[in-house]
């Protein structure tokens, strides 16, 4: 059976901020601003009743408070928006097995192998509204022939809507967006449109494709005009398996001494270690990223003997890399660590002659922590030289 | 200089002696083959990367005597090319000429002078030498060389620890998962123990120009080098083109291996050797991505393997045992490893428990050790 409109993308409605009102009850129609909340931070999400004010996602935190002081500000709690976004998911799974996930918070899916059973794909949108208002949270939808109509219908739907673009209606629907709406299209390459005084989509699709290819590359102009007439072929391509497990953080303020950074790492690897016992993964390669204050980025690379789960593990090798990057002007921005070469986990340990630390004693160590972390809170075990960085005493 | 010989003597010689060359050569003469000529027909084909040196004879006649040191890779492939038949060379001004048949080339020659003097024939300092039995001597390396390290962070155990007494050697390697140790009967010897490191890949090449080795290597020990004469009191010993292998030795302090090794476990196991290799062979090929194959000890020995999301493997075999059932993992490769190395076609493992090494022995053979650490499962 043919399916006219078979993709959705699924776009959740102030995600984060949604998600904290699930965890405190009380935030529920107030206006909530979620994001890093140290002087560079960004906003992450926003609930509506903040965006009322003009609060929006990538915003500076600073910027927020002033446009909205009586919001609640929260820090990201990633932790409980993958729990949630792995719920999510599994509604979506429960349609059709054509997922791809963007983010946390958005998906396309296409259910053209599904229509027998759950009905048209307008029915299936309206179906994971409701499941996903199940969970006490709120999404949009977009149904469309393609994924760039689907993204831009979702769009459309915001908030807590459902939006159908026919087949037939996909250049009624486009024609008058702006061309800044398509995909590809920032500000230089909106600017050279503006230039040729193209500034709707309909006006793009009318436009001579020669013109477009002489003034932004064959191929950029080539694909604009081809998504200003709505035609995207790619398809929805389900998820592919982690590759890595990591996690990077953005400093409020550049770390310059390479204690600082040292402590940074191991917080890091201690964190990313974390997330593949978590997963009941282990890896054998870690990577390290470091951005300097002037935004020159670095990633360096090691894949040792065996796989490893823990975190001293994944420090011994970050700080090795490290060292390997330039460790004389530590003006450090940005840090990163990252764990592939994944298998499932727990490693298996070859035993050594020659005697090296036991192994099997620290990763037992690891698993208490674990399960004191998952019992007590992420902050209540932690390496000893991180603790002076909260300000505790032992 | 100037001689003839027979093309296949030549190109034999040549290419034992080219295994010496590295593809990195330090210095760029390092990469040329020495070709010298004495009176009275001895002419010899050596070359070196100061670590590893290998040198040959081979018969000819010496019309001139003298050295001259060609480009080893080109020359090389020219003799190849050549015809069987004779060949003649001769050494002009900064050239060689290579004549066979009716066809003449002449290619550049590198500094004789830049040549450095080979380590197998400098002259210093005391030494000793003691025979070994060629065959034995292939076998103890097949047994032990594998052991050592590939790990360059670790120098030491990237070679073969000779422990050389009077009458008595015994080789030992580990790269630290697992440990081969091998004595074998010597003639001569030192008065006192002689503890040196010899890097594991020259003694590949020594197990490679071995052979299935028949007759005897002369062994001598000096200074910081060890050289091997090849087939040393053979008859046949001017066809074979006293062949010289010599090496430096690795710096270093060897691990103390004898404390490594356990003095008789509980439980030890029985079985055919060839049964249980191949077992391991099939069944590790359910153990991938460095997945270990568990063994379960009994009288009916189970070896299984299973990788997630591939599959599993298991098989059933007849052993011998005395002491508790126990589960035991290790790698499939260093397993088989070990059990290749035993001769007898009885093998017996004995083992404590899954966290300490096992040791690898062949049915009444004490010649050979393998040690061998499990994969533990957590």
């Amino acid at each position: 059976m043919s399916v006219a409109e078979p993709v959705l993308h699924v776009d959740m409605d102030a995600f984060y901020a949604s998600v904290e009102a699930i965890k405190d009850p009380s935030l529920r129609g107030r206006p909530v601003v979620v994001g890093g909340l140290g002087n560079r931070g960004v906003v992450t999400s926003a609930s509506y009743e903040a965006r009322a004010f003009g609060v929006a996602s990538a915003m500076p935190i600073v910027q927020a408070r002033r446009l909205c002081p009586h919001a609640v500000f929260l820090p990201n709690d990633f932790d409980a928006y993958v729990a949630y976004s792995r719920r999510i998911r599994d509604i979506f799974c429960s349609f059709t097995p054509v997922v791809e996930p963007l983010s946390l918070d958005e998906a396309f899916l296409d259910v053209r192998g599904s229509v027998r059973l759950f009905g048209p794909p307008e029915d299936i949108g309206r179906a994971i509204r409701e499941r996903v208002a199940g969970l006490g949270l709120r999404c949009s939808v977009g149904v469309a022939p393609n994924r760039l109509v689907a993204k831009l219908a979702s769009r459309r739907a915001k908030p807590d809507g459902l939006v159908v673009v026919r087949r037939g209606d996909v250049r009624r629907f486009l024609d008058p967006l702006p061309v800044e709406e398509l995909w590809g299209v920032g500000e230089q390459t909106a600017a050279a449109l503006h230039r040729l005084g193209l500034r709707s989509v309909g006006q793009l699709a009318a436009a001579s494709r020669s013109l477009l290819q002489r003034a932004l590359g064959d191929v950029l102009g080539a694909q604009l005009h081809d998504l200003a007439r709505g035609i995207d072929e790619r398809p929805v391509t389900p998820e592919i398996e982690a590759r890595s497990v990591g996690c990077e953080e953005t400093f409020e303020t550049d770390l310059d001494s390479a204690d600082d950074i040292l402590r940074e790492l191991l917080r890091l690897s201690d964190r990313a270690a974390a997330r593949l016992r978590a997963k009941g993964l282990c890896g054998r390669t870690v990577t390290i990223k470091v951005r300097f204050s002037n935004f020159r980025t670095v990633t360096r690379s090691i894949t040792l003997e065996r796989e490893v789960d823990g975190g001293h593990e994944v420090y011994d090798a970050a700080r090795i890399l490290f060292r390997r990057v330039d460790p004389d002007r530590p003006r450090v921005r940005l840090l990163g660590v990252t764990v592939s070469g994944l298998a499932p986990g727990p490693p298996r340990w070859q035993g050594e002659l020659l005697g090296r630390p036991a192994g099997s004693r620290r990763r037992a160590a690891s698993l208490a922590i674990d399960a004191i972390r998952t019992r007590f809170g992420d902050s209540a075990v932690a390496p000893g030289a991180l603790l002076e960085t909260r300000g505790d005493r032992i | 200089m100037k001689l003839r010989c027979e093309r296949d003597e030549l190109l034999e010689a040549v290419q034992f002696a080219s295994r010496a060359i590295s593809n990195r050569a330090t210095l760029p003469v390092l990469s040329g083959l020495r070709i010298e000529a004495k009176d009275g027909g001895r002419v010899t084909v050596a070359a070196t990367d100061l670590e590893l040196t290998m040198q040959t004879g081979l018969r000819a006649g010496v019309d001139e005597p003298g050295r001259v040191i060609v480009p080893g890779r080109l020359f090389g492939d020219m003799v190849r090319s050549l015809g069987p038949g004779q060949v003649s060379l001769a050494s002009g001004d900064a050239e060689v000429e290579i004549s066979s048949g009716r066809g003449r080339f002449r290619v550049r020659a590198l500094a004789p002078e830049d040549y450095p003097s080979l380590p197998i024939e400098a002259d210093a300092g005391e030494g000793f030498g003691f025979e070994v039995d060629g065959a034995e001597l292939a076998v103890a390396l097949s047994q032990v060389v594998r052991c050592a390290s590939s790990d360059d962070s670790r120098q030491v155990l990237t070679g073969v620890l000779w422990e050389i007494a009077a009458g008595e050697l015994t080789l030992a390697a580990t790269d630290s998962y697992r440990l081969g140790v091998r004595n074998l009967e010597i003639a001569g010897g030192p008065g006192e123990t002689v503890r040196v490191i010899l890097p594991a890949r020259v003694l590949g090449e020594l197990a490679r120009a071995l052979g299935t080795g028949a007759g005897t290597v002369a062994a001598t020990v000096k200074d910081n080098l060890m050289s091997f004469a090849l087939g040393a009191g053979d008859e046949d010993e001017a066809a074979r083109g006293d062949a010289t292998i010599g090496s430096r030795f690795i710096e270093g302090e060897f691990p103390n291996y004898r404390n490594l090794i356990p003095q008789g476990y509980g439980n030890a196991l029985t079985v055919e050797r060839d049964m249980l290799v191949e077992v391991v062979r099939r069944v590790g090929l359910l153990a991938r991505d460095n997945l270990p194959v568990k063994l379960r000890l009994a009288a009916e020995l189970e070896v299984s393997a299973h990788t997630p999301d591939v599959g599993e493997g298991q098989e059933v075999l007849d052993a011998g045992y005395e002491g508790e059932p126990l589960v035991i993992a290790f790698n499939p490769h260093f397993l088989t490893d070990g059990l290749m190395g035993c001769r007898p076609e009885r093998v017996v493992v004995e083992a404590a428990d899954g966290l300490k090494p096992a040791v690898i022995r062949g049915e009444g053979d004490a010649s050979f050790t393998y040690l061998l650490m499990p994969v533990r499962l957590s």
